[in-house]
């Protein structure tokens, strides 16, 4: 499928007098935020077709117009921005602790050839177990409180981190490691100078997919019972039969996950910009 | 068919003693099957100054050499010394340009910092570390490129960030790996002419390793020619073209062609060797 693509590409590419394939392919001048408010407006629109159209009743998916309505309510509502907070608190925790213990962990087995193999099977076989699978466990181990959110969120994303720290250093350049032999440097100096740099690409990967990882698992474990959080202001809504406000809320929440994505992509881009002009020129 | 000379050749050259000298150099790599050997009792030698470059058919294990002579590899049996030194691992003075730029060029540095690294640990004082890299990158003509990152360069561009990188610590012997054998013809022809008036103007010592024929033969004061692997020296031919060298004119001589005709017949012939007996003799 790739490579008929592919083929096709190139043969509108040959068929061009001047210009190559990259022209050929450009959508134009237009930037790139105004195609994403683009397709934002056509959900609306796309939404408030569905409800007008009396696809579906209007208890089960209110209108676009009256949930942001509702949603401009909530952001200026002190209680639901102390449930933001709280939802943002538990997924910052997360990170920080999954960050700060799978980062080093998988550089060291990803560094020790002795140590990759046997724990890449561990690694595969933990990251397959969801972690809802832990919520019973952990309810019972730390309640419905802010602990409970933090450690099912941790345990899910322990493990995109890990793994990415793991492979960012498998993956190091073995001509870079030689170029830096050939300029007499030592195991330390290798690592600090060639390993860790070429790894950091592939965690800054790692801790974009963790965070929107971390934000779902949290958010699931508010609506499935925790005592604070965004979630729960959902499932308090749900329950006062407002289907405006729940919907108002999930729009919210989406817009937080959205901020998070760009966020991430947006320090990547600053922090390891020579990972994305691999990604592009590499191949 | 002329006769295959043998060390030393260069008049004035035997005299002083050998910057690089190969002895009986052999590496076999360890498999499950037993070692299987690369390259087996290479011996030659280059005089300082000299420009030697090494040939062969591919496969023949020119790298592995490389990296040997460079103390990348550890060697089975033999000797690389340098300056009358056994060599044991890499070493100062010794500077090595590899065929993929893209992989040897640090990403996450820019240009002038990709050459600066190899002064980084010798307690060098800023502001001469800043004139030196400042002056090799102009001897590659891109003292301009300085701050940008090699990604945001050309193949030959990437390739002349490598060699002024080789060329900041001011080595006694740049030891390349088919430098040009990743970039197109015309880009490969001016590195060729940037890399010859960068060694008249350094007067360092250059091992060259290539597949190209024409290539060797256009650059170097000898030609060293091996074998198919386990790969052996079967010739070691003194370039007598006149210098400066020019792309056309140069290879316009008779003597060129005579040269050019002989490594392609020598490593021909070798090649076939093996493909008949599967061990050259």
């Amino acid at each position: 499928m790739a490579s008929d693509v592919h083929v096709i590409d190139q043969v509108e590419a040959d068929a061009r007098p001047t210009g190559g394939p990259v022209a050929a392919r450009r959508w134009g001048p237009t930037p790139d935020w105004v195609l994403g408010v683009a397709g934002v407006v056509t959900m609306f629109v796309l939404w408030d077709l569905v409800v007008r159209a009396g696809a579906v009743s209007v208890d089960s998916l209110p209108y676009p117009a009256d949930t942001l309505q509702r949603a401009g309510e909530l952001l200026v509502d002190a209680t639901f921005l102390t449930e933001v907070v709280q939802t943002l608190w538990a997924w910052l925790l997360a990170m920080l602790v999954a960050s700060a213990v799978g980062i080093p962990l998988g550089l060291l087995l990803g560094y020790f050839s002795a140590l990759y193999r046997p724990s890449s099977s561990v690694v595969h076989a933990g990251r397959s177990i969801p972690s809802s699978a832990f919520l019973p466990i952990a309810i019972l181990m730390f309640g419905l409180g802010t602990q409970m959110k933090v450690s099912l969120a941790i345990y899910a994303i322990f493990w995109p981190i890990l793994l990415n720290s793991m492979y960012g250093v498998r993956d190091t350049e073995p001509l870079m490691l030689a170029t830096g032999r050939s300029m007499g440097w030592t195991r330390t100096r290798l690592l600090t100078r060639v390993v860790l740099p070429s790894a950091a690409p592939a965690i800054a990967t790692g801790l974009r997919v963790a965070s929107s990882t971390a934000l779902i698992v949290v958010l699931s474990a508010e609506l499935l019972g925790a005592t604070n959080g965004v979630g729960t202001v959902i499932t308090t809504y749900q329950q006062a039969q407002r289907p405006d406000f729940v919907y108002a809320g999930i729009l919210l929440v989406g817009l937080l996950g959205m901020g998070l994505y760009y966020g991430f992509n947006l320090v990547e881009r600053l922090v390891v910009p020579w990972g994305q002009a691999q990604r592009e020129g590499g191949r | 068919m002329n006769p295959v000379t043998t060390r030393p050749q260069q008049p004035g050259a035997a005299l002083d003693t050998a910057v690089l000298d190969v002895q009986q150099l052999s590496k076999s790599y360890r498999s499950r099957k037993g070692d299987v050997p690369a390259v087996r009792s290479i011996e030659f030698a280059v005089h300082a100054g000299q420009f030697v470059s090494v040939v062969g058919p591919s496969g023949c294990g020119k790298t592995t050499l490389m990296m040997c002579i460079a103390g990348l590899l550890p060697i089975s049996g033999g000797a690389v010394m340098f300056r009358g030194e056994r060599m044991s691992g890499p070493r100062d003075g010794v500077a090595v340009v590899f065929q993929d730029y893209s992989r040897s060029l640090f990403p996450w540095l820019t240009v002038e910092k990709n050459v600066a690294l190899p002064l980084r640990d010798r307690g060098l004082p800023r502001a001469e570390i800043r004139q030196r890299v400042q002056e090799s990158l102009e001897m590659v003509g891109l003292a301009h490129a300085a701050g940008l990152h090699p990604w945001q360069l050309s193949g030959g561009m990437q390739q002349r960030v490598a060699i002024a990188r080789g060329l900041a610590v001011r080595p006694e012997m740049l030891i390349m790996d088919e430098p040009f054998a990743s970039v197109d013809a015309q880009t490969r022809a001016s590195l060729e002419d940037l890399l010859l008036k960068v060694w008249a103007e350094t007067g360092t010592t250059v091992l060259f390793v290539t597949h190209d024929i024409d290539e060797a033969v256009y650059l170097s004061d000898r030609v060293v020619v091996l074998s198919q692997g386990p790969s052996v020296v079967v010739a070691d031919l003194p370039v007598t073209l006149d210098r400066p060298r020019d792309q056309i004119a140069t290879k316009q001589t008779p003597l060129f062609g005579e040269l050019r005709e002989h490594v392609y017949s020598l490593v021909m012939a070798s090649q076939r060797r093996t493909s008949l007996s599967g061990e050259p003799s």
